[in-house]
Formats: structure tokens, C-alpha cells, sequence
């Protein structure tokens, strides 16, 4: 008999999946194009390979599941870490609409960018 | 003639500072942990101005490359790397504390629970530097 379901398991999942997706991959793309890059440590590849590279349809895949789940990810964190650190729990319903509109903006830019690629 | 009691029963009510977590180190570790979640939004919307420089042409993408190096940028960028890693690092390490995990009827060490996420990690990060940096 279920009298109360929580559909708190939903988001939780999406978080769960790009909090995994977001450790193995997003150190990697910061400390390449945001770390290594502008220093000089590495040869920087050309405007035109970078485009083949994102032409490539496995390079838009893995693009669209990682950002996707990476916004569903912060979203879901950052309306916990509101709530918790500055204590913003009794307004929780504001600020969970923020954050999944957030995410929710971040999935529909992620699928237009991927798509507009000439 | 009203029956008083002495000792008057009082509600439990637990005080929570608005600055709890500055009490004790797990509990900022744990905020901090929660405030990584703010770089990789960060992070997720600087990919996206990556693809739309990458669509709009050449020049777009030297502007974005220059904006990158600028001071401000990289040191959001580091700031981000830090606290994305100790992420990593602290999701990695909770494996061994939701599994159930023995081999030959003893409990293994933490670490070797956690390890084929770390050895995943530095596969997944050679294989999409490579790809990036246009090797392969």
C-alpha cells in the first residue's frame, strides 16, 4: 500500500549518473583546455582539426550525455549545498525551481549546440 | 488549589547555527564537497561557449582562447579543477561504503574497492586527452 511516494529517486538518479560522468571526465577537459592549453604546456591543435573533431558523431554523443548530466548533476547539488550552507531550506521550493530550471536550460542549449554544428 | 509540578517537561528543540559547518572539519569538508557542484555548472557552461565559438568559426574560437588565458578565467579554472578532483576523489571513495565486498571471506581494504574507479578515471583521462589534443 503505498500512501506517500517520494519521486525524489528520479533527479536522484540523473545526479547520480553525472556524478559519476562528471569524476572520470571533467578533470581532464579542465585541466586540458583550461589549465594546459593557456600555459603553453602542450601543442595547441588547429581551429580545423578541433572541428573535425567535434563533426565526429561520437564526439556529439559523448558531448550530450556528459553536459546533460553534468547540469542535472549541479543542479541537484547546488539547491542541496542553498539549502544547507545558507540556510535556505524553507524557501526550498524556490530554489529547487531555480536549480532544475537551470538544468533544465542547461539540456535544451546542450541539444540546439549539438545539433546547429554546421 | 492548582497541582504544579517541579519539573516542567521541555520540548526537545536542536539549535542549528545559520554557520554550522565551520564548527567541525567533516562537516566543512562536507559543504565544500557540496560546493563543488558550483565549478562543474561552471565548467558544463564554459564547454557549451566552447561549442557555440567552435560553430561560429576561427575567429570566435581565438577569442574564446584568449579568454581562456585571461587571469580571472584560469584561476576560476583551477579553483575548479581542485574542488571537481576532491569530487572525484570522494565519489570514487564511496564504493567501498555502499558495497558489499569480500574476497575469500575477508573484507577487502578500502582502497582496492575503490580502485578500479581510479583506474577507469586515469584511462577515460588519457583516451579524451589524446582525442582533444588531436593525437588520435
Amino acid at each position: 500500500m503505498a500512501t506517500h511516494r517520494s519521486n525524489r529517486p528520479l533527479p536522484w538518479m540523473l545526479f547520480g549518473i553525472g556524478g559519476f560522468l562528471v569524476a572520470f571526465f571533467f578533470p581532464v577537459h579542465i585541466f586540458v583546455y583550461g589549465i594546459a592549453l593557456p600555459l603553453d604546456w602542450l601543442p595547441s591543435p588547429s581551429y580545423q582539426s578541433t572541428v573535425a573533431l567535434v563533426h565526429a558523431p561520437i564526439t556529439r554523443i559523448y558531448l550530450g550525455i556528459l553536459l546533460i548530466m553534468a547540469f542535472w548533476h549541479a543542479g541537484y547539488r547546488i539547491r542541496d549545498t542553498l539549502c544547507d550552507a545558507l540556510a535556505m531550506r524553507h524557501v526550498d521550493t524556490v530554489v529547487a525551481a531555480t536549480c532544475f530550471a537551470f538544468a533544465l536550460a542547461g539540456t535544451i542549449v546542450t541539444v540546439v549546440a549539438l545539433c546547429a554544428l554546421p | 488549589m492548582p497541582q504544579y509540578r517541579q519539573f516542567q517537561p521541555k520540548p526537545y528543540r536542536p539549535e542549528m547555527r545559520a554557520y554550522w559547518y565551520f564548527d567541525r572539519w567533516p562537516y566543512l569538508k562536507f559543504i565544500l564537497r557540496e560546493a563543488s557542484s558550483i565549478f562543474v555548472a561552471w565548467f558544463a557552461v564554459v564547454i557549451l561557449l566552447q561549442l557555440n565559438a567552435v560553430i561560429s568559426g576561427p575567429t570566435a574560437y581565438a577569442n574564446f582562447q584568449r579568454w581562456m588565458a585571461t587571469p580571472a578565467v584560469f584561476i576560476v579554472n583551477v579553483i575548479s579543477f581542485v574542488f571537481i578532483c576532491f569530487h572525484a576523489i570522494t565519489w570514487f571513495m564511496l564504493v567501498p561504503r555502499v558495497m558489499a565486498r569480500q574476497v575469500l571471506e575477508r573484507p577487502t581494504p578500502d582502497l582496492m574497492s575503490a580502485a578500479p574507479s581510479f583506474g577507469i578515471w586515469l584511462v577515460a583521462s588519457v583516451i579524451v586527452a589524446l582525442f582533444a589534443l588531436r593525437v588520435i
